[in-house]
């Protein structure tokens, strides 16, 4: 916000003011491989969109518009039938839902509904203008015309730019690696660094059904392309550790990903699973320890389980012969339930522990 | 020279010349759409090339087009109503804010850093600058379409109404049905997750429709007011469910606020006893008002203790209380993300 405080980074461009100002280490605060798109504030989403100018006009219209429509539902309830509670019920929807926006986010369903009571308060303090009809008179289907006529044009445009930007761009992808390699992290909406796997699997599977090769050839095409960002070596490894079940090649890739970024915790786990899935527990166990002691210091927000599972997986393998192990999962598993009390995962650990106590 | 008096006081249009003609009415019709719409959809479903049209080519689009569509065909009926004599223009000071503040975001995707992105949203993002101006609007449509009593119920009832729905497909996920395969996960689907997607976006959705259903409740009478309070207590239950801190504080002030508004007219029209007018409609009901409001609050509280737990909640407080980083923690890592940002 400091970076453009007077125009912002622009609609939707959260992520790029993110990736582009954000201050250093704050990658690692927020959670590793995490791109922001959202504030979680809704003056702050504003602020940091459209500037400062624009989020405090829009806060204070609201609120003085709130204010006058409180006033006219004070007069409709001393004069009318009703006692004004559908006018101050609008009036208190829009106190209400600023409140949950001061932690919420912007999607259509909720936005169309704040344009819902910013125009009903707006209804309450409009007047007319004209009494008298307007001299002008026009036919509806002149109207029609031309409203078809613009309609047309625009798609007509929208779709030559599309088939244009597809001449130039061969797909999706091209975009997607320019913004990757621009970006340094993925341009995305994700929250939990899970959603890479996600990523790297969609951007795969774009490339398949684009240029219609193998999921493999589609990782190795997204590595040409950009070869030297961490997400990109992530998702090719994980790739080839959970379809592949090349263990050695994914240990490869895990291994050029921590040579870009030794603190990304998804690069740290995919080295002890591709470790583990190689026998070699006492070893995977130090990378999957220390992905958990990362992730466990990244704000709840962020919160990432799937380095906890692989850790836990590892140790209840190791408990069969080792007590210590054992009492280390259950350490484990305490710290893990309290960190995410709704996993799903937390059933199948349970039992998974019950058994070692049978 | 224009009405000095609010719609809300003089029923304008109620029965009125301006109902009659079906231009209008369409554009009213499509306006209530694009409202309801967008809540109703699920962003997950695919779109295809066409997605293209309306955003950068994403989930989203299927979103925005159900509110767009709707918006552009008030937006055309508002016109033609407008020159054909069968509307008149409404005026507000409030709407140079709005225009202000259009053109302040036009300027802002002018010098955004990438243009494309602030122009369309990205390809699964629905925050560019024609889905703002899309919001923009149907703000502007509300300031010229809801002018009446009549309609302002329209409204609240398709708010509250769908409301009710959304809320009714997350308790229903709650209780271990799910009707429309949406792609969520089990800890999501546990505090419903709905055509939102997500239980924080469905906790704060339901908020308006809450407040909205108690107010539209008290101010209706019959099946209308019984079908208000059914809807209304299925949203609230839903609401509890999503486990949203954010849409509990709001929805509770919320309730608060109409309770105090109760107790505020209750006094009034004490005071104001000698109106016959008051006296005999709002003397029949005059403490249900009341009750009903203090009654949800009540129930929220209530149910979301007992959801969360005592333990939970004591160890939330104290956290908040104790550690420097406590109210950090309580707002999920929220207080770090807003220093970073700004």
């Amino acid at each position: 916000m400091r970076a453009r405080p007077l125009l912002g980074a622009g609609p939707g461009n959260t992520v790029y003011a993110w990736q582009r100002f954000a201050a250093e280490g704050s990658l690692e605060k927020i959670g590793s491989g995490a791109v922001v798109d959202s504030a979680h504030n809704v003056l702050l989403d504003l602020a940091v969109q459209f500037g400062v100018p624009f989020a405090v006009l829009a806060g204070v219209g609201v609120a003085w518009l709130a204010v006058r429509a409180l006033t006219a539902a004070g007069r409709a309830a001393r004069n009318g039938a009703t006692g004004g509670w559908l006018e101050v019920g609008w009036v208190v929807a829009a106190v209400a839902l600023g409140i949950a926006f001061t932690t919420g986010v912007t999607v259509a369903p909720i936005m169309t509904l704040v344009a819902a009571i910013i125009g009903v308060l707006l209804a309450f303090d409009a007047r007319l203008v004209a009494a008298k009809p307007p001299a002008v008179r026009v036919s509806v289907s002149a109207v029609l015309t031309v409203a078809a006529l613009g309609l047309g044009t625009w798609a007509a445009f929208t779709g030559a730019s599309a088939i244009a930007g597809n001449q130039a761009t061969p797909s999706l992808t091209e975009r997607a690696t320019r913004d990757l390699k621009a970006l340094k992290l993925a341009p995305w909406r994700i929250y939990p660094a899970s959603d890479l796997v996600t990523v790297t699997q969609a951007l795969g599977t774009v490339e398949q059904s684009m240029v219609g090769v193998s999921a493999a050839r589609a990782h190795d095409m997204l590595l040409e392309r950009d070869g030297m960002n961490a997400i990109t070596l992530y998702g090719a490894g994980d790739y080839y550790l959970t379809q592949e079940r090349d263990a050695a090649r994914a240990l490869q890739f895990a291994e050029r990903s921590l040579g870009l970024r030794p603190m990304f915790v998804p690069g740290i786990m995919l080295k002890g699973d591709a470790l583990a899935a190689q026998g070699r527990l006492e070893d995977a166990v130090v990378y999957l320890e220390r992905a958990v002691t990362l992730e466990s210091t990244v704000t709840v927000l962020h919160a990432w389980e799937a380095p906890w599972i692989s850790y836990l997986s590892v140790l209840l393998g190791q408990a069969q012969q080792d007590p210590m192990a054992a009492a280390r999962a259950r350490d484990v598993y305490a710290e893990f339930s309290a960190r995410f009390p709704a996993s799903m995962m937390r059933g199948v650990i349970e039992r998974e522990l019950a058994t070692l106590d049978g | 020279m224009g009405s000095d008096v609010p719609f809300a006081v003089t029923h304008e249009g109620e029965g009125g010349q301006e109902a009659r003609p079906v231009g209008p009415t369409v554009a009213w019709v499509a306006y209530c759409l694009a409202i309801v719409a967008p809540a109703l959809v699920m962003d997950s479903i695919p779109f295809g090339g066409a997605a293209g049209i309306f955003a950068a080519g994403g989930r989203y689009a299927l979103r925005v087009g159900v509110l767009g569509l709707p918006t552009a065909v008030a937006v055309l009926f508002w016109g033609i109503g407008l020159l054909r004599s069968q509307l008149r223009l409404r005026h507000t000071p409030f709407l140079w804010g709005l225009l202000g503040l259009v053109s302040i975001a036009g300027l802002s995707t002018l010098l955004a850093i990438d243009r494309r992105v602030a122009l369309f949203g990205f390809w699964i993002d629905e925050q560019g600058f024609l889905v703002w101006v899309l919001y923009a609007l149907l703000v502007f449509l509300g300031s010229q379409l809801i002018t009446s009593r009549r309609r302002l119920v329209q409204l609240t009832l398709c708010v509250v109404g769908t409301g009710a729905v959304v809320a009714a497909i997350a308790l229903l996920e709650v209780g271990g049905v799910r009707l429309f395969g949406i792609p969520a996960e089990e800890w999501a689907y546990a505090r419903g997750v709905s055509t939102m997607m997500n239980p924080d976006f469905l906790g704060t959705y339901l908020v308006a429709p809450a407040v909205l259903g108690v107010a539209f409740a008290v101010s209706q009478q019959g099946w209308k007011r019984i079908a208000a309070a059914i809807g209304t207590a299925i949203t609230l239950m839903s609401l509890v469910y999503t486990l949203t801190r954010g849409a509990w504080a709001a929805a509770a002030v919320g309730l608060v606020a109409l309770a105090a508004w109760g107790m505020w007219t209750r006094r009034n029209s004490r005071a104001t006893r000698h109106t016959v007018e008051v006296e005999s409609d709002s003397g029949g009901r005059r403490g249900v008002p009341s009750l009903v409001a203090w009654g949800g609050a009540g129930v929220v509280g209530a149910v979301a203790v007992v959801r969360l737990g005592i333990d939970t909640l004591s160890g939330r407080i104290t956290e908040t209380l104790t550690g420097a980083s406590g109210l950090d923690l309580l707002l999920s890592g929220r207080l770090t993300l807003w220093s970073e940002l700004v």
